[in-house]
């Protein structure tokens, strides 16, 4: 549907002009009266656009707040603030909370962190407990996105064991910690939170690098760790330009970054590493460590001279420690790690196909942060590139009609500048949204797993290659569609699609339709939870997250305006019109007479929305 | 990975844009994305998956009944004969089974063997199952890379990793692979992925049906299991196809509006994609339930209980009476049961748990007698590992080889397979240490022996399921890898 244009609202950017020429796709329309509407709306919109990139989820008030700012200000000057104020928030940390969640039932149940069971669960309820409440939003949500690129899965039996690890720790907790460590670096240099990966006994022990030692007469140094951390944490497998384009060969085929050579090499890198505590005697037996970094024992460190990439040499004779962090560096001023990363970390907060003109000039940001300091790699500086970005605003337009009525419309842009939002996501927009609280005693929401559900989970990656690969694409129209070519390498990726298939498709709605029609989501922590309690638990311990609909129920005498609200809440202003006006008719025929005819109404209307495509599908 | 089967056309035209993205962008997933290996073994199923395509005329289904955590399966079966038997009780101490007293061990007979075993008590109606020719077990069976003896284990012989480990064992049996962490699809996928075309007209519901979530085995390149709960698909909650017959006023919204998203028109891919993968996920529950529900069990001696196993095990049978419904030919289960990591009160723990496995599988083998189906469906167990035979106090710990069980008509029952270590005194030639037994049988023989009976050949195509068969069976050979399957 497409609407033409009668003035643009006058303080819009003026970049958008530049998108002017492009196709602008499926509206929807809001009825206007007076400019303070207008504008009113358009901050609105432009808020909740934002806030779904950088954070958990909008809240009305958040939008409300930001919308305010930008009204003021102006967008980009208001969300820039909004940014700068996110960077100085102090972290909220995982491990802490997930201990304080075990630790705060031990008078009442009896269980410690060393009885518990059920490890998996409690790590989720601290993480869900944490990234809906904090208050730094954009540094959760960016440690959300490395954490899918230093991509851990708890399936190590280590991981999930009560027993204390080398530090006195239990040894479940170490995921936490790990994943703090991505938490508190998030606003700092790619490199150092490269090294931070690599020194962890939790990634040692997931890429089983932990004592690795150099070759013997019957051993060779394991590759494991050599092939991932090129592979995934920095320049993938073939080179690419600063804005994507893979460079080919000669022959036409793809120019790979390593070759197995550089694998052995890199292997002989990593070799030395042992948990905390190790030394030359105990390197083999040294229980893990999950909390302090690995050592390094030079007497089992492949001290030969290497030569990396680039032909960078290093020389022999030296530490373990130089070895790794030269290579380190190796990696981390590759031209591709810049450009490969990057795109990834669009991919997370943004859309899944950045133009190569929005990917190198969040490459430039990557190579030279523009500070004094001219720093690569600031992580500062490319999410805020990322997030201010004309290329992350411009799939929604808003315009502003005359005639026939007054009329608000909002066009978007479509295919190339979308993103399947991550069903994880989706449900934390959902709490935060409808203002959910949990009626545990303690109020902190305990939020299981929810593999089945999503085939996606905190903590749950199925293996080294996150849920889902930045590269795939789902069967369809997606396939044989030529993009245009401000894509690079003329084809368009959904990775989110990997983990839809003929289960998640239904549950992955189910639980959003069960938590409307029950006006909560539920969460059971007896019996499986708990192995030691005293005295004995005789009921279960319920920890529902409770929702408040109660705005929907007082706009539901009049359904347009009920789901104009669920749009501009859920959508973004994007709920397609045809969506619409299903839904008002079906919406019109439900009597609204009583408050709990009202209620149901409202349900309705929630459950529509939240499982729409416009809203499922970000832009 | 992608959830809907398309035509064969589509499926063409589908490799051709793969293909040419590959060349365009390097951005297929199997390129970029997994290992070496795993990469290798994809492109190789890309070309024959698409070569098979002759489609079978029998119906034959397999069961993987999983028993996480590591059974101590010799106890499950154990020696009988008097020096055998002598030298496992001496070395298993207080966790060996006695023969007399209120709960002896079953002697069983091997068909053409002269020994003879005992079958753990709390095993009765396998005891049946078993004299009655439809079970047999497999003996000292564990994921290898190459034939591994005590000699080279600690010299040459490339092990896999993570000896012995839950996790990595677990996925080792899973996907056959045990020299890699990073392989992601299991053998059950991969075989999926070949025979898809052959044994699976439904466009939306894999072969590959779980009652127990996720799982390796049946991750395949192109191929996601299925999964259901013992009453079936997970149906999109509140929808109904007519929506003026749901009950709850909102569902008869929800279900208008979700019915009609489809007839939308969609100029964002995206959303089109999504709509389309939820309609068919929609419709496939759906006629999925329809088939399920139609099912009714049969009367029998030994009925399914409501849990456990037998819960589980009724669920794939009504799935296998539904396989015309479903226009399935072939169908590859996957069933979780239990947890065996018994480090603690092994014997009182066995005694208590396997009465379910007993109960559950009498239940499904006198199912399958009932409908005509006994000689078209195989069950097979796997776990983890066996456990040292060396006792830790009350428990035994993780080690290596252990025994399987196979059920079904088509088995060469009444028989223990394999090599049954006929020397279980400490230090044996097998033992690497407190009776942590090297495995005589590579799981690969274990799963070539069934993949050939579900309708493989013995040729390249195996080799992409069991990228090590090579290096226990050889191309070409006539005899099956282990002789348990007729």
């Amino acid at each position: 549907m497409r609407h033409k244009p009668v003035y643009f609202i006058a303080f819009y950017s003026a970049w958008i002009l530049t998108f002017f020429c492009e196709t602008w796709l499926s509206a929807a329309s809001f009825t206007v009266t007076t400019r303070d509407e207008v504008l009113d709306l358009t901050a609105r919109i432009q808020a909740t656009q934002f806030l779904t990139h950088a954070t958990f989820g909008p809240t009305e008030a958040e939008v409300t707040t930001l919308a305010n700012r930008m009204k003021a200000i102006g967008t980009i000057a208001a969300a820039t603030e909004w940014i700068d104020q996110q960077f100085s928030k102090p972290a909220s940390l995982h491990q802490p909370m997930m201990q304080t969640m075990v630790t705060d039932d031990t008078p009442l149940y009896g269980y410690t962190l060393a009885t518990i069971n059920v490890p998996r669960t409690r790590r989720t309820f601290g993480w869900f407990h944490t990234v809906l409440t904090g208050e730094d939003q954009l540094r959760q949500r960016t440690a959300w996105a490395l954490s899918q690129i230093f991509s851990v899965g708890d399936s190590p039996d280590d991981f999930n064991e009560p027993a204390n690890d080398g530090s006195g720790t239990p040894r479940w907790l170490g995921m936490g910690n790990f994943y703090d460590k991505l938490v508190s670096r998030s606003f700092d240099s790619y490199r150092d939170i490269l090294g931070e990966v690599t020194i962890h006994g939790i990634m040692g022990n997931w890429l089983s690098y932990a004592r690795n030692q150099k070759a013997s007469a019957t051993t060779s140094p394991d590759e494991n760790y050599a092939r991932e951390v090129m592979q995934l944490f920095s320049i993938g497998l073939y080179q690419l330009d600063e804005d994507g384009k893979i460079v080919l060969q000669v022959n036409g085929t793809p120019t790979p970054t390593y070759g197995f050579e550089d694998i052995k090499t890199f292997a002989r890198v990593f070799t030395g590493y042992g948990y905390f505590g190790s030394n030359n005697t105990n390197f083999l037996n040294r229980q893990p460590d999950f909390q302090r970094p690995m050592a390094m024992v030079n007497e089992r460190h492949d001290t030969a001279a290497k030569t990396l990439l680039n032909g960078v040499v290093l020389p022999a004779g030296r530490t373990g420690t130089q070895d790794v962090n030269d290579a380190l560096n190796n990696l981390f001023t590759h031209q591709t790690c810049p450009p490969f990363i990057a795109r990834q970390v669009i991919q997370r907060l943004v859309k899944s196909n950045p133009s190569r003109a929005y990917l190198q000039r969040v490459v430039n940001a990557f190579k030279n942060n523009g500070q004094a300091t001219n720093s690569r790699g600031d992580m500062k500086a490319i999410v805020k590139a990322i997030l201010l970005d004309p290329e992350a605003w411009q799939p929604i337009r808003i315009q502003y009609q005359r005639t026939p009525i007054n009329r608000f419309v909002v066009t978007t842009m479509g295919t190339e500048d979308s993103r399947l939002q991550e069903p994880v996501l989706r449900l934390t927009r959902f709490v935060r949204a409808f203002k959910g609280t949990s009626d545990y005693r303690t109020g902190r929401f305990k939020i299981g797993p929810q593999t089945p559900n999503f085939a996606q989970s905190p903590y749950q990656a199925p293996s080294v290659f996150n849920f889902y690969l930045p590269d795939f694409q789902p069967a369809g129209e997606l396939i044989g569609f030529v993009p245009s070519t401000r894509i690079p390498n003329g084809a368009l990726v959904a990775p989110e699609f990997q983990i839809i298939n003929s289960v998640t498709a239904n549950r992955g709605l189910n639980i959003f339709h069960d938590a409307v029609a029950d006006g909560y989501l539920p969460q059971t922590v007896y019996p499986r939870d708990v192995v030691v309690a005293s005295p004995p638990i005789t009921a279960p311990i319920n920890a529902r997250v409770n929702f408040d609909f109660s705005t929907e129920q007082n706009l539901a005498s009049d359904p347009v305006k009920l789901v104009e609200h669920l749009d501009l809440l859920l959508c973004g202003g994007t709920l397609h019109e045809s969506a619409k006006s299903i839904l008002l008719a079906e919406l019109n025929a439900l009597p609204a007479a009583s408050s709990a005819q009202r209620l149901t109404l409202a349900k309705a209307a929630i459950m529509c929305v939240v499982t729409s495509p416009s809203c499922m599908v970000c832009e | 990975m992608i959830p809907i089967k398309v035509s064969q056309s589509d499926n063409l035209a589908r490799a051709r844009s793969r293909r040419e993205f590959l060349q365009l962008g390097g951005g297929c997933a199997a390129l970029t994305s997994t290992s070496f290996l795993a990469t290798l073994l994809n492109l190789r199923l890309t070309s024959s998956a698409l070569a098979q395509s002759s489609t079978f005329n029998d119906y034959k289904a397999i069961v993987c009944v999983f028993l996480p955590g590591g059974v101590d399966s010799f106890n499950v079966l154990t020696p009988y004969d008097t020096s055998e038997y002598d030298a496992y009780a001496s070395l298993r101490a207080n966790l060996a089974l006695p023969k007399d007293g209120p709960t002896p061990l079953q002697q069983i007979n091997s068909i053409g063997s002269s020994r003879t075993f005992g079958l753990h008590p709390a095993l009765p109606k396998l005891k049946q199952t078993y004299n009655e020719g439809k079970a047999c077990f497999v003996a000292n069976v564990g994921s290898l890379v190459e034939p591994t003896t005590k000699a080279n284990y600690y010299s040459t012989a490339r092990l896999p990793l993570g000896l012995f480990s839950h996790s990595d064992l677990q996925r080792h049996w899973m996907t056959s692979v045990p020299q890699s962490r990073t392989q992601i699809t299991g053998w059950g996928g991969r075989m999926a992925d070949i025979l898809t075309d052959a044994g699976n007209m439904n466009p939306q519901i894999s072969m590959s049906i779980s009652v127990s979530g996720g799982n390796v085995f049946q991750a395949g390149g192109s191929t996601i299991p299925y999964t259901i709960s013992t009453t079936g698909a997970s149906v999109l909650a509140g929808y109904n196809e007519s929506p003026t017959a749901a009950i709850q006023p909102y569902d008869r919204v929800y279900s208008a509006f979700h019915k009609d998203l489809i007839n939308q028109t969609y100029t964002n891919l995206l959303e089109k994609t999504l709509v389309q993968n939820s309609k068919a996920a929609r419709d496939a529950a759906g006629s999925f339930q329809t088939a399920f529900n139609a099912v009714t069990l049969p009367t029998i001696t030994n009925p399914f209980a409501t849990t456990g196993l037998s819960s589980s095990l009724a669920a794939v049978a009504k799935t296998i009476a539904a396989r015309d419904a479903l226009t399935q030919k072939r169908q590859i289960f996957f069933v979780s049961e239990g947890s065996w990591d018994h480090h603690a009160s092994l014997l009182s723990n066995q005694q208590s748990q396997l009465p379910n496995i007993d109960n559950g599988l009498r239940s499904f083998q006198e199912t399958m007698n009932a409908w005509g189906l006994s000689n078209q469906v195989t069950v097979f167990t796997i776990s983890d590992f066996g456990r040292t035979l060396t006792s830790n106090g009350s428990g035994s710990d993780h080690a290596w080889g252990g025994n399987a069980i196979v059920m079904g008509g088509a088995v060469q029952g009444s028989r223990v397979h394999g090599d049954y270590p006929s020397d279980l005194t400490l230090n044996n030639p097998l033992d690497l240490g407190r009776g942590a037994l090297i495995p005589t049988l590579s799981c690969d023989m274990y799963q070539a022996e069934i993949a050939l009976w579900f309708g493989m050949q013995n040729d390249s195509y195996l080799e992409a399921v069991l990228p090590n068969i090579r290096n226990f069976y050889a191309s070409g050979a006539s005899g099956r890898p282990v002789g348990f399957l007729s």
